[in-house]
């Protein structure tokens, strides 16, 4: 027992040594400490937590399948088309906030498109494969506008009524159905050449008897 | 308490100090406080810029994703080469013993410590996030990295130097040997790695290959020689500390070391077009037909005749070579390296390696320095001379007559004695004892 | 010292230097050889001294090695406690890739629209994550590249041209171009800190909290896939000043979702998937069409592969 007090430090040095181990602690401590945060925010181990902070990411594209659950129609109408590979976000723009609720869905509001987003695809243009369904804009329709026709979702174009004229014999439309004619140009339309008329509407049907 | 330096004394009181620094001001002349007035301007000027640079991202420079590194790149490239070439210069004295070279020792010293902390200062301003840097580099080594590795011999290289000055005019002889034998060693190899920086990225056709760093080394040498040329030219001009030594050596040995870079540069610059006017490479060839005829041809040939050629004759021609001759040759020369490295980093980047992000260059990718790039680099050129102006007029530039060099065959022959004594011997002091320096 | 020896007995260690110090340091101060210069730790330890060091710093090493464990799990969070991605996706089970199918572009923008509303990309198109550009090649071998704004908006209508300063036209066709995620990535071995890196999955992905922003990624790029991000409002992740690129979407991969420009590509000239999976779109288009990679003599291995692209040099 004796031998063993006199293997232990004396009071005084054990003071010393408090002193140091607090002092070392405090030293190698604050060391650790900013060595364990420079390591951690500047350390190859960050590679893992960066990349599941990139993964953590919102998606702002939501996806086809979700915009089926509420718009059936238009996406199956679409799904029957040639359209079938275009998203519907390709035209309206992200979903995400849209979909998650009707008052989400009120405050978020989605791009209603034009008819200049069909051009963007369809109109010719030089590098475009030449299978693919090009059209010179001004020569299909004057003004372009695709959406007076085309349904954007089935794409056919929805053909207006054949027309029953009253006679038989006719020259071209433009004839009487002119800005200052004989007749006026039915429902609104723009002065349009005789062709064009006929491009959407079905030919004049005789007369009913 | 009172600080002495260079012979004056000055009190360290703030009232006292107002009163010192005015004096000081007032027994200056009219020239020097001119000169000084216009440096803090253009230092002003410099600071006004960096705190431009501040903010991260914010598009202050010229610099685009299609050309990336601006001027500051170069102006870095520029004092980094610079510094490495200041000490290969001096270093011959020290190092190697060759007596011609020895009066060059403490203004080179603190030269390449003041273009060394300006080059880490430009890179600093350039880089969005500079503290990241260092920890990055301490806790996320990037070992395939040339610029890692340049960082790391830059800074190495930074510690010798630091240890270099303060041992040389300290008196710590033995110190001072190993800190300039190591700052030597260091000046090789850190332009060498930054020439690698450039040298790997194959991704541009002007900067790859292996002659790239080659010629960064060369050029650094040729830089370091044409500082020192236009150092010492105003010092012999103006009559400084040690003009008679520096007429009657540093001169001299400063036109040797002038002819070799100059030499080395033309030789591997010609190598370089013979190089890019064969190649296959379209993008190189673009290139060498940018430096020649292209956009860049008149600052390209300007830095030809007047950068080598002129230089090269004035030291060649007996009749000019004269302090005056060596010093203008130094002029031009540096003036030269300049525009090169101004060239270097543009023409790597000008011939479009790719469109970038949609931007088509066609046929050259634009880039117009800013205000914000031109006034750092105008201010770091500001900040070098107006310490290196204040050190030359405060400090104690007087060469020690007797430096304790690594005088090689003694070294040799010591080593040799060492090995066949089996015995370590403390590092042949006595064989130093009979290698007395000149010009006592 | 493998072998336990009696501790009298063992060879002197570092600590006692029973030896006198080398002659080289005893003359570097001024002595003779042989002569010991008095110092820390001169001669024999005692065995006293050496428990009395042991009793002193066992709990001190102790104490220390706490502290750091401690401030350690402080630091870095409790590694139990996070709940990781991986719960959901394991990176290494996935080797992603990417076809480009030049053969059916339009050069409509789609992508370019979607990617930068996906991700917050800047709106300068010299800032952009993807881009579409217009390869017009002429019977001379040249081919001239136009891309206005990055292809955002589309291209200008017009008929095709049949001859260009004289030379007749032979192919013209549209280069969606994007980060190409190479095996042999020059972005990444040059970033001196490490900040961008490869996942196990084969994105390459930067840390914005490590990038410094230097540019050396930048212009080590051969493909132009790179920017620095610019002090705007709508960034990928909100910090300027640092490189930012094309990540395939790792959030939309990484929860099942194809990148957002293939989500919106109209006509399916972009297809994705798992490499390694030979019923994934990308294996599918490989399998059955001829690919090539751009700059190949490069020796980058890209994963962006290309349909239609007979060896064009693609500048």
């Amino acid at each position: 027992m004796r031998q063993l007090r006199s293997w232990l430090p004396t009071r005084l040095t054990a003071i010393k040594v408090a002193v140091f181990v607090a002092i070392a602690s405090i030293v190698l401590g604050g060391t650790a400490f900013a060595a364990a945060t420079l390591y951690a925010q500047y350390g190859a181990v960050k590679n893992v937590p960066n990349a599941e902070a990139w993964a953590a990411l919102e998606p702002r594209y939501v996806g086809q399948a979700a915009c089926g659950s509420c718009h059936e129609p238009e996406v199956a109408a679409q799904d029957a088309s040639a359209h079938i590979d275009v998203s519907c976000e390709s035209c309206h723009g992200p979903g995400a906030g849209h979909s998650l609720s009707d008052e989400a869905a009120r405050e978020v509001s989605l791009t209603e498109p034009e008819s200049e987003i069909c051009s963007t695809c369809h109109a010719t243009t030089a590098g475009r494969p030449a299978t693919y369904p090009q059209v010179e804009v001004d020569e299909h329709y004057e003004g372009g506008e695709c959406l007076r026709c085309h349904d954007p979702h089935s794409i056919v174009a929805v053909r207006p009524p054949d027309i029953t004229h009253p006679r038989a014999k006719l020259p071209d439309c433009i004839t009487c159905h002119a800005p200052d004619g004989l007749k006026e140009i039915p429902s609104g339309h723009e002065p349009v050449a005789d062709r064009v008329c006929l491009s959407c509407h079905g030919r004049v049907a005789e007369p009913v008897r | 308490m009172t600080v002495r330096l260079g012979g004056r004394a000055f009190v360290l009181d703030p009232r006292a100090a107002y009163g010192t620094v005015r004096g000081e001001i007032e027994s200056m002349s009219r020239a020097l406080q001119a000169w000084l007035c216009l440096l803090l301007v253009l230092m002003a000027l410099g600071a006004v810029g960096a705190i431009f640079t501040i903010a991260p991202g914010t598009e202050v420079f010229g610099t685009t994703p299609s050309f990336e590194w601006g001027i500051l790149i170069s102006a870095y490239v520029l004092f980094a080469i610079t510094t490495s070439g200041l000490c290969l210069g001096a270093s011959l004295g020290t190092v190697f013993g060759i007596e011609l070279f020895r009066p060059l020792e403490k203004r080179h010293a603190i030269l390449a410590v003041l273009t060394l902390t300006t080059a880490f200062g430009i890179i600093a301003l350039d880089l969005h996030y500079p503290v990241r840097m260092v920890f990055g580099a301490v806790f996320n080594p990037s070992l395939a990295s040339p610029m890692w590795w340049m960082g790391a011999f830059y800074a190495g290289y930074l510690v010798f130097l630091i240890v270099e000055v303060w041992s040389m005019f300290t008196g710590h002889d033995r110190i001072h040997q190993w800190a300039c034998t190591a700052a030597a060693g260091m000046a090789i190899i850190a332009p060498t790695t930054l020439g690698a920086v450039f040298g790997v990225l194959f991704a541009r056709s002007y900067w790859f290959g292996p002659f790239t760093p080659v010629t960064m080394l060369v050029t650094a040498q040729l830089a370091g020689s044409a500082l020192l040329g236009i150092v010492f030219f105003l010092v012999v001009r103006f009559q400084r500390t040690g003009f008679e030594r520096g007429r009657r050596l540093a001169i001299p040995a400063i036109r040797i070391l002038l002819a070799v870079g100059l030499v080395a540069s033309t030789v591997l610059l010609g190598r370089q077009l013979v190089d890019g006017l064969t190649t296959a490479d379209e993008a190189f060839y673009d290139a060498t037909m940018v430096l020649i005829s292209g956009p860049y041809a008149v600052p390209f040939w300007i830095r030809v005749i007047a950068g080598l050629a002129v230089p090269l004759v004035l030291i060649a021609l007996p009749v000019t070579r004269t302090t005056l001759g060596t010093g203008v040759a130094a002029c031009l020369a540096f003036g030269g390296v300049v525009m090169d490295r101004l060239l270097f980093v543009n023409v790597g980047q000008v011939v479009p390696g790719s469109t970038v992000g949609g931007v088509v260059s066609d046929p050259y990718v634009p880039y117009t320095p800013s205000l914000v790039e031109i006034s750092i680099v105008i201010g770091a050129f500001a900040l070098v001379a107006f310490v290196y102006t204040l050190v030359e007029r405060y400090a104690d530039l007087r060469e020690a007559d007797a430096h304790l060099g690594f005088h090689l065959p003694e070294f040799i022959a010591s080593v040799r004695a060492r090995i066949t004594a089996g015995r370590t011997v403390g590092d042949a002091d006595g064989a130093h004892e009979g290698n007395v320096g000149i010009g006592s | 010292m493998s072998e336990r020896t009696p501790l009298d007995q063992r060879a002197p260690g570092p600590m006692e230097s029973p030896e006198p110090a080398s002659p080289a340091l005893g003359s570097e101060i001024g002595l003779e050889a042989g002569e010991r210069p008095p110092g820390f730790l001169d001669g024999r330890v005692s065995r006293r001294t050496v428990l009395q060091a042991g009793v002193v710093a066992v709990p001190c090493l102790a104490g220390a090695g706490l502290v750091f464990t401690a401030l350690d799990r402080f630091v870095n969070g409790d590694p139990a406690g996070a709940e990781p991605v991986a719960a959901r996706y394991d990176a290494s089970g996935h080797r992603w890739g990417f076809v480009v199918d030049t053969d059916s572009c339009v050069g409509c923008g789609m992508c370019v629209v979607a990617c930068k509303a996906e991700n917050g990309v800047p709106e300068d198109p010299e800032y952009s994550r993807t881009w579409v550009e217009r390869h017009i090649t002429t019977a001379d071998g040249t081919v001239r590249v136009d891309s206005p704004e990055g292809g955002i908006d589309g291209f200008e209508p017009g008929d095709p041209p049949t001859m260009v300063d004289g030379s007749p036209v032979v192919d013209a066709r549209f280069v969606p171009r994007l980060c190409m995620q190479c095996e042999n990535s020059p972005c990444t071995a040059v970033c001196p800190v490490g900040a961008t890196y490869r996942t196990p999955d084969g994105v390459i992905l930067i840390d914005e909290e490590r990038c410094i922003g230097c540019g050396y990624c930048v212009v080590a790029c051969p493909y132009g896939a790179r920017y620095i991000v610019p002090a705007a409002e709508d960034t990928p992740r909100g910090v300027p000043g640092v490189a930012d690129k094309c990540t395939f979407c790792y959030h939309r991969i990484t929860a099942g979702l194809p990148p957002a420009c293939v989500e919106a590509c109209p006509v399916g000239a972009r297809r994705y998937g798992d490499l390694d999976d030979p019923t994934s779109p990308v294996s599918v288009v490989m399998a059955e069409q001829p690919t090539t990679v751009l700059k190949e003599e490069l020796g980058t291995k890209p994963r962006v592969h290309y349909v239609g692209l007979e060896a064009e040099v693609v500048s």
